[in-house]
């Protein structure tokens, strides 16, 4: 038997939720809309999200790898983050408790990556036990659910 | 009672989120996490980024939504 039940309302008609992504050099959180994608290996964003959380993808410091997507290759940018899921069940901003945090990990910023969602990729995924999505087609502001056992 | 009286924090989020993309389609929208408010709208992300960034430096967590651009079928 495994732990917690979480029912997610995505974002418009894709699995898209939003999660905090944690700042490891200030332990901040910005809130940003990613896409579940089983398909995908590895948890991206554009590379113009760097800036957001006050990453340098020019400092010389920064490591970079290629990418293969269905558009072809791309350089992508590695920082290192930490993801929180936000509390679904929560009535206001201030009794939330964060339900799961991953580990501090390396996170592609992709260069041609042309979508306006992150991608929560198989590397954040297969730390959960369960993730199931479920259309909801007859509601307004969301086309589908996900549901994430931790 | 409204309806949003019983609503998640999460459900509130998703709507107020869907509201400011449809409002501002081609922009970058960071809303304050804690009331939901609109914080700054950019067409320009190095803008919006700077106004995130001023955000967490005043101890609000900056909410970054963008509505997608692209209506072509993905296949991913």
């Amino acid at each position: 038997m495994h732990g917690r039940s979480l029912l997610y309302p995505c974002l418009g008609d894709s699995p898209t939720l939003f999660v905090n992504i944690i700042n490891t050099r200030t332990k901040r959180p910005q809130i940003f809309q990613m896409l579940v994608d089983s398909g995908a290996s590895r948890t991206c964003l554009p590379a113009n999200r760097a800036a957001f959380l006050g990453h340098d993808n020019d400092d010389h410091r920064v490591k970079t790898t290629v990418v293969q997507g269905v558009g072809g290759k791309s350089n992508a940018f590695i920082h290192t983050l930490s993801f929180e899921l936000i509390d679904p069940e929560g009535k206001t901003w201030t009794r939330l408790t964060p339900p799961w945090r991953s580990r501090v990990m390396p996170v592609l910023f992709v260069e041609k990556m042309e979508t306006q969602s992150g991608i929560l990729g198989r590397d954040v995924l297969s730390l959960w036990h369960r993730t199931c999505f479920c259309p909801t087609p007859k509601s307004l502001h969301s086309g589908w659910t996900v549901e994430i056992q931790i | 009672m409204p309806i949003h009286c019983f609503m998640t924090y999460y459900e509130k989020l998703i709507r107020r989120a869907s509201d400011a993309m449809n409002q501002s389609p081609r922009s970058t929208v960071v809303l304050d996490a804690e009331n939901l408010n609109i914080l700054a709208s950019s067409r320009s992300p190095l803008k919006a980024a700077a106004s995130a960034r001023k955000a967490v430096e005043r101890g609000t967590t900056p909410v970054i939504v963008e509505k997608a651009r692209h209506q072509e079928n993905w296949i991913l």
